[in-house]
């Protein structure tokens, strides 16, 4: 057992009963996350991404599987996590209007982890305004409402209002693609800075790829409640292996020509994920899958290490079968 | 072959809210050639949509138009009346927009809702198809808009599909009525990135072979690039820059756009930039230069007091900064 | 106004700015003015009615069979019933007994309503959704007026026994209106961040979701209002209500249609008076929606 891994996420199952039957949002799932480094979740809807991220901030408790934060089981759901680890990990949601009360003001927002765990004792004041000049707000905005706000700057009382308690680790549920570009930029840079500052370890949720390869320090891509592949960044954007992570690649909208160099060429998208309902069998990437075999449809791959720290779920490298 | 199909000129559309008057566009001007296809590049609450919205007559009840001259075919569209317009709507500008969930109705059929466009379509056309002559036409545009099985289709509700086949549902609709220009209003925003890939690509298909002129809205830059002959940028109610596609992305001119394309993380990596600082300015309040000036690193005493005019930087390349020209 | 109070202190800036706006989105509809001027107009002349009413002793017992069933004049605009009491004066009367109704049942039964949609909503799914949407479904199958009716005729019938029987059946509206807004709220991820923060369920129930609830229960109140007094008056007029000589509109509506339509002036214009008190609360309560209605673009 390594030391040097905050979480680890071991055969993660969240399977959701509905009436019609049952969606299996994560599927057997394994990952890690290091001290200090960011890790980034790509998926597109429905691919269980987000989930993910809830049920390790405990929202939802795991179907099956362990969650291990700095070596403790943490798979109770929230209610049953004592105040000490709610204290550690952390959560910023996508979009900032919801994420903030419309009816409470930002220093009622910023000052409830501080009054939940006694960080304080007594007036929260000189601390909110502390957290509010640590994201680079006016001390002024205490007495204002998030509807009075711009999207980049609630999203700013957002990550305040998660610094409060002082937490080691934060899920960053696509925390800028609510946001403009230009104002992202300025987020993900904060975000940068106090991880470095702070020591934090993030999980990074996202489905934008671009932004991924600048702030992810190793990647996993997520397809109807399974990861797909999993590498460094590097490895990730220069040797994608499979073919979901090639027509993701594909698909993004670039700017600049070297971007579009480094794009698969070959690849183009197809197809619809299918509903969460009906996933197929076999490999449930099949039906959109431009180099499917024949045992793609039948069988379910098996998760293979190609290289050191190269992960990918997909029969074309399966060898012994070959 | 550049015939002006629209011609917008000094849009000004401000809104009444509480508390004053919101001033958003600020003498917007555009044109869109034949068969031409125009980007129209800027952030959330720029002005993108209400211009769409003025340039078919299509503004909320609080809106106040103080100044416009919008040209469609030489007619102009300010002085239309209400058949006028329907026709105009009916049968030459259609739009698509960013949520295809909202823009069908749950409670009817898609063979309901795409008969009823086919229908009037055609009827301002003069033609009186019959209700076998109107499913023949749907199916074709839906086929058009690469829905498989479209019989089925038809006999779908909208919460049957999924988001990126509603989409195309709404193309094919937009389709029928759009003989003239297709304005697309962030058609891929609300689909995942694989899906927002596939529909562009149709739409782009769709209009090269009708030879239909197309507006493309995006915030999303990449989106555009690979779409557009020409783009427009947009920043706070003002079309700040304008140019053809391929010199707007590799020499952009405007301080704005170049803070925005920097601001794009990169595929190739490398970090990203700071993006651009300060806020969009306050409409109750624009400032009465440039209104890029609060968060322009070129800002000059001249920006504070005159508002800068469209130049030509050479090339057809255009734009609004004191920087350049003069 | 609002400045003056901003001047003294009474009112912080920001307050200030918030009932600014507010006013703002009432007065865009003429009728919200309306309605909110004719609650105002009934409010007042109930409180101040032995000073305005040209004939305050009329209002309880009282009798003066010279002056009985006169048609309306300049002495008695509205004229005067079969004792001979002026009809005004016993409307505006009336007004207190209507309003003080309306008042008691929701202040009665706003508060436990909206505690038990909160507690529900929250514990979605869960058993105390189940325990507590179960009983409230049993009391909305009832219908409203027959278990009024039970009640008062088995009890004795006054106006008391009459707002308790009002009460019982109307506390499930207001859990079934939280219910829902609670039950939603409950996902939204604001509600999530303060349980990933470790908040306590009763801050989750009442700092953060129950004043999202607010607006939607003051509009209903409003309406409400109106409803408790047309239920009020039917009781009063079936006779389990209000019991005479107290100046109820119910009373005097059914007490006068005996000698209708010759002597019309004793049922007609409490009739209006019910329906103008109505109309008022419709009015507001609309405008209070439209203040608290989510900004259209």
């Amino acid at each position: 057992m390594s030391n040097d891994n905050i979480l680890e996420v071991i055969n993660l199952k969240k399977y959701f009963k509905v009436s019609k039957g049952t969606i299996k949002a994560v599927d057997d799932i394994s990952f890690t996350v290091k001290y200090g480094e960011t890790f980034g979740l790509v998926g597109e809807s429905g691919s269980g991404k987000s989930t993910t991220g809830h049920v390790i901030v405990g929202l939802y408790a795991p179907t099956s599987g362990r969650i291990l934060f700095e070596g403790a089981d943490i798979s109770a759901g929230v209610e049953r996590r004592p105040l000490s680890l709610k204290k550690k990990i952390q959560m910023v949601f996508q979009d900032p209007a919801t994420s903030l009360n419309p009816k409470r003001t930002i220093k009622q927002i910023i000052e409830l982890p501080l009054k939940v765990h006694d960080i304080c004792h007594g007036d929260t004041s000189q601390k909110v305004a502390e957290l509010l000049q640590m994201v680079e707000l006016p001390v002024e905005y205490m007495d204002r409402y998030p509807t009075e706000l711009g999207g980049g700057e609630k999203q700013m009382v957002a990550i305040a209002r998660a610094l409060a308690v002082n937490p080691s680790f934060i899920i960053l549920d696509e925390p800028t693609s609510a946001l403009d570009v230009s104002i992202q930029a300025k987020i993900i840079n904060m975000l940068m800075r106090f991880q470095k500052e702070f020591n934090l370890s993030y999980l990074f949720i996202t489905h934008n790829l671009s932004l991924m390869r600048n702030v992810a320090s190793r990647v996993a891509i997520m397809y109807l409640g399974k990861i797909v592949e999993l590498a460094s960044t590097e490895e990730f954007f220069y040797n994608p292996l499979h073919p979901y992570t090639k027509m993701l690649l594909s698909s993004i909208p670039v700017i600049t020509d070297e971007e579009e160099a480094m794009k698969p060429k070959k690849i183009i998208s197809t197809g619809e994920i299918p509903g969460a309902l009906n996933v197929p069998p076999g490999c449930s990437f099949h039906p959109r899958c431009p180099e499917r075999l024949e045992i793609c449809d039948k069988v379910e791959p098996f998760m293979l290490e190609i290289s050191s720290g190269h992960l990918v779920k997909c029969h074309l490298y399966d060898f012994t079968k070959a | 072959m550049n015939n002006t199909l629209l011609n917008v000129k000094e849009l000004q559309v401000h809104f009444k809210v509480y508390g004053g008057i919101l001033k958003v566009l600020n003498d917007v001007t555009l044109t869109v050639n034949e068969k031409e296809k125009v980007g129209l590049i800027g952030e959330s609450g720029c002005g993108k949509t209400t211009t769409m919205k003025a340039i078919i007559r299509i503004l909320p009840w609080n809106a106040i138009v103080p100044k416009a001259k919008i040209y469609f075919k030489g007619k102009d569209v300010m002085k239309m009346n209400d058949s006028e317009l329907k026709k105009l709507r009916r049968s030459s500008i259609s739009m698509i927009f960013q949520d295809p969930t909202a823009a069908l109705n749950p409670v009817f059929k898609i063979r309901d809702q795409i008969f009823d466009v086919v229908k009037y379509a055609n009827l301002e056309m003069g033609k009186n198809l019959s209700k076998k002559e109107i499913e023949e036409e749907a199916i074709r545009l839906l086929r058009e808009a690469a829905l498989p099985e479209p019989e089925r289709i038809l006999d779908s509700y909208p919460f049957q599909l999924s988001g990126g086949m509603r989409q195309r549902v709404c193309i094919a609709m937009a389709l029928a009525s759009a003989r003239e220009l297709l304005i697309a209003d962030e058609p891929g925003t609300s689909l995942d990135v694989t899906i927002e890939d596939q529909i562009l690509r149709l739409l782009k298909q769709i209009v090269e072979e009708r030879r239909t002129s197309i507006i493309l809205i995006s915030h999303a830059l990449g989106a555009v690039k690979g779409f557009v002959d020409r783009v427009y940028v947009m920043y706070a109610g003002c079309i700040v820059e304008s140019a053809r596609t391929f010199d707007l992305f590799h020499e952009p001119l405007h301080p704005y756009t170049k803070g925005l394309l920097a601001a794009v993380p990169k595929l190739t990596g490398g970090g990203i930039p700071e993006g651009i600082k300060g806020r969009v300015p306050d409409y109750m309040n624009p400032p009465l230069g440039c209104r890029f000036i609060t968060r322009c690193v070129h800002a000059m005493p001249i920006c504070e007091r005159k508002q800068p005019r469209m130049v030509n930087a050479g090339n057809n390349h255009e734009v609004a900064c004191f920087l350049y020209g003069e | 106004m609002l400045e003056k109070l901003k001047e003294l202190g009474v009112l912080s800036p920001r307050k200030a700015e918030d009932y600014k706006k507010a006013w703002y989105k009432f007065s865009r509809n003429p009728l919200s003015i309306a309605g909110l001027a004719i609650v105002i107009l009934v409010v007042a002349l109930a409180i101040l009615a032995p000073y305005v009413t040209p004939y305050p002793h009329h209002a309880g017992f009282f009798v003066d069979y010279d002056n009985a069933n006169q048609p309306p004049s300049l002495a008695h605009p509205f004229g005067t019933d079969q004792f001979g009491r002026d009809v005004l004066t016993r409307i505006i009367f009336g007004f207190r007994y209507s309003l003080m109704m309306a008042a008691t049942v929701l202040a009665i039964v706003t508060p436990p309503g909206v505690i038990l949609g909160l507690i529900a909503g929250y514990y979605r799914d869960r058993w105390p959704d189940i325990v507590i949407m179960r009983v409230a479904d049993i009391f909305v199958a009832v219908p409203p007026l027959v278990l009024a009716l039970a009640i008062c005729s088995v009890l004795e019938p006054n106006i008391f026994n009459a707002m308790m029987a009002v009460s019982l059946m109307w506390w499930p509206w207001y859990t079934r209106l939280v219910y829902g807004m609670a039950s939603s709220l409950r996902m939204e991820p604001f509600v999530q961040a303060a349980e990933i923060v470790g908040a306590s369920k009763f801050h989750i129930m009442f700092k953060e979701i129950l004043p999202n609830c607010l607006g939607a229960i003051l509009t209903k109140v409003t309406l409400d209002a109106a409803w408790v007094i047309i239920l009020g008056s039917a009781l009063s007029f079936v006779g389990l209500g209000a019991q005479p000589p107290t100046p109820d509109l119910g009373t005097m509506l059914s007490d006068g249609a005996k000698y209708m339509p010759g002597i019309w002036w004793i049922t007609v214009f409490p009739a209006i008076a019910i329906a103008v008190i109505v109309l008022g609360f419709n009015l507001l309560g609309d405008g209070i929606r439209d203040v608290f209605a989510a900004e259209a673009h």
